[in-house]
């Protein structure tokens, strides 16, 4: 067998291999992934100057205060709903005199914010599922 | 010198066929076939290289890296060398003319240095037909200066003086090996058994990394990163041909790809002196060597007398059809090829079909899958009958005296050719079964695709066998023995490809069409096509032989 026959063998064996592949695929629903295009925040809200909040009692006594935040998202059937996370930003500490640190405010996994001191802050949310969708929010806890 | 350009000469006229010289017509014509045959490997080298780039293959950067070059250059030097060293051993210590050119008053290192010139002029148009356009395609993807084209020509052209010169002293030691299992029967049987038993591992590690469900699309991601750090390993492992590729491709020096550099010299030095030793350790074999390795070739042939056999009366057509077969048997290298034909062939076709039965397919691949293995079963089975384009030019001298033999010309030259179809038998049946057991097809079908592959099979060792008898190169083989190579087999090998391809194409056009029996349909364009090489050689036998005398 010649050297070119060989090679010639070899190389359509590869391009057979990328065009079944290629064309020739069962289609898997399964590799076809449904992201999160949208994500709205559905917790009532205040308007101050056209900036909407969600605005938390906080409790003097207790020392504490806190709010779920919760979203919708769109589509309906994104193929992982819960592939989102949440981080805070801006954090504004109302009261000077109060001490605070790094875990004075906080948020949980599940969306729940927890202020142990009065603050200000924006929570965003964003989808990890690849899409990128997000939304932001500003909470006060006063 | 004289006496050395004498030789070559000599040796360059009958091995290869340069009477386009003496007419500018044949030479235009000669040239712009070379042009041609460059431009299409070029132009698929391309197409592959573009490809492999376009999908970020081997880097996200959108750029073909180097790496994958010094891969093919690897590829092709280990290739090149296993098939220069046994030709040149072949070449070199077993060629016919050995008797004739030792005879010469010329001395062994003049002659085996023109045996080495004649070779290399024949080893620089297969680098001129494949790696330099391989690499020229690379630097057309890399938008490479014009210098460069330059460069890697030249290069390429000192890098195959590097590679006879290598092959010419790899092939002594190759040549008492041969010579050792030619002496020891046994020591052959083991020596094939073990290598057949490696390759028969190699297969089955293969198949066994394998995973049950490959999915391109969805793993690409995954894919692609094993194959740059196969890449990146090959790099740092075999860093050698890395380093020649890059000097090759050039090196990029942060802003510009620098041909000439401290890094440049140092290979360029290293690769002329390789061939300056290489060449001195080729003169002192040639010199103390060379008379005493080559000499005995013609007096001690290491050949058996046969016992005589009793003699049993068959007819003419039948006896003929066995005598040429057993001689052919017996001819050294055709048994070899054809048992390892028999046994790559459904190797390849048990390796395929796991890859492809991984591939979780719809009806349209499942008809892909038909078809590719088809066209790859029919291009092994093809390849390896390519040599029956030289069938009758093998016979040398004794050609023109067999047209004597009291037959008609067409059974004499067509029993020539029982062997190869009854070796095609061999090599394509076992195929369609495993292809039919691991694809799940019907089993009608499945004998239907296996006649239709036989009969394309026939087809080509009849129309490869007509090239030889209508255009015999006679010369090539009176002097070298099965190490030629002529035209024909050269136009063999394209025609094995088209055929392959063109019953790709129809397997596929009449499975996806609406109409009933594909099977059927295909044999009969198959059945259609060995009928027309049938007549036309018959006609042409009776043409070139026949003289329109009716001989018995």
């Amino acid at each position: 067998m010649k050297k070119s026959s060989i090679f010639l063998v070899v190389i359509i064996c590869i391009v057979s291999f990328f065009a079944i592949s290629f064309w020739g695929q069962a289609v898997d629903n399964g590799q076809f992934k449904t992201y999160i295009t949208s994500i709205t925040i559905t917790n009532d809200t205040y308007s101050i100057a056209g900036t909407d909040y969600i605005l938390v009692d906080y409790d003097a006594e207790e020392g504490f205060g806190s709010v779920i935040v919760q979203y919708d998202y769109a589509p309906d059937d994104a193929t992982d709903p819960e592939a989102v996370s949440f981080s805070l930003a801006d954090i504004n500490y109302l009261d000077e005199n109060a001490e605070h640190d790094e875990n004075s405010v906080m948020v949980s996994d599940m969306g729940e914010v927890t202020f142990l001191v009065p603050a200000s802050l924006t929570l965003t949310i964003m989808a990890t599922d690849g899409g990128g969708a997000q939304a932001s929010v500003l909470i006060i806890c006063s | 010198m004289d006496q050395f350009r004498t030789l070559f000469l000599m040796q360059l006229k009958e091995k290869m066929d340069i009477s386009f010289l003496k007419s500018a017509k044949r030479m235009a014509l000669k040239v712009l076939q070379f042009v041609l045959e460059f431009a299409v490997v070029c132009v698929v080298a391309y197409v592959i290289l573009w490809m492999c780039q376009y999908f970020n293959l081997f880097t996200p950067l959108g750029r073909l890296p180097v790496g994958v070059m010094s891969v093919v250059f690897a590829v092709m030097f280990l290739f090149s060398i296993i098939t220069c060293t046994v030709s040149l051993s072949k070449n070199l210590f077993q060629s016919k003319d050995n008797a004739v050119l030792f005879a010469l008053p010329a001395s062994s290192e003049t002659l085996f240095f023109s045996k080495l010139a004649v070779y290399l002029i024949n080893e620089m148009r297969r680098t001129f037909l494949f790696l330099v356009p391989v690499f020229i395609a690379y630097a057309i993807l890399a938008s490479l200066k014009w210098y460069a084209y330059i460069w890697i020509i030249v290069m390429l052209a000192i890098f195959t003086v590097f590679l006879v010169l290598f092959a010419g002293l790899l092939s002594i030691p190759i040549h008492y090996v041969v010579r050792f299992f030619n002496r020891f029967t046994a020591a052959k049987l083991i020596g094939v058994l073990v290598i057949l038993g490696l390759a028969v591992w190699f297969i089955v590690w293969i198949i066994g990394i394998i995973p049950d469900d490959v999915n391109l699309i969805k793993n690409w991601v995954a894919i692609s990163q094993t194959l740059r750090n196969a890449l990146s390993w090959f790099q740092t492992h075999l860093y050698i041909f890395y380093a020649f590729t890059l000097f090759l491709c050039g090196r990029y020096d942060g802003t510009d790809l620098i041909f000439w550099s401290k890094y440049s010299w140092a290979v360029f030095l290293i690769l002329i002196g390789c061939i300056i030793v290489l060449a001195g350790l080729n003169y002192l074999i040639s010199h103390y060597l060379y008379n005493r390795v080559a000499v005995p070739q013609y007096t001690d042939s290491g050949e058996k007398e046969n016992k005589p056999a009793r003699n049993r009366k068959r007819g003419g057509f039948a006896s003929s059809c066995v005598y040429e077969s057993l001689r052919l048997l017996r001819a050294g290298g055709v048994l070899g090829s054809t048992v390892a034909s028999i046994i790559i062939i459904p190797c390849v076709t048990v390796l395929i079909n796991t890859v492809y039965s991984a591939i979780a397919t719809r009806t349209l691949g499942d008809y892909m899958i038909v078809a590719f293995n088809v066209m790859i079963v029919l291009l092994l089975a093809t390849s390896s009958n390519v040599w029956t384009a030289s069938i009758y030019s093998r016979d040398g001298e004794s050609l023109p005296l067999r047209s004597a033999m009291p037959q008609k010309p067409f059974p004499m030259l067509f029993s020539r050719l029982a062997y190869s179809f009854f070796a095609t038998i061999l090599m394509v049946v076992p195929s369609c079964v495993i292809f039919m057991i691991m694809a799940d097809m019907a089993t009608l079908d499945g004998i239907l695709l296996a006649v239709f592959m036989l009969l394309i099979c026939f087809g080509h060792i009849l129309w490869s066998a007509e090239m030889d008898f209508t255009h015999p190169r006679i010369e090539a083989f009176k002097t070298s023995g099965a190490a030629a190579s002529t035209p024909s087999e050269a136009k063999s090998v394209v025609l094995s490809f088209i055929l392959s391809a063109v019953a790709l194409g129809l397997v596929l056009f009449f499975l996806t069409d609406t109409g009933n029996l594909p099977y059927v349909r295909v044999l009969v364009i198959a059945a259609i096509f060995l009928a027309y090489r049938f007549v036309t050689f018959w006609f042409r036998s009776r043409t070139m032989y026949g003289f329109g005398e009716d001989k018995e």
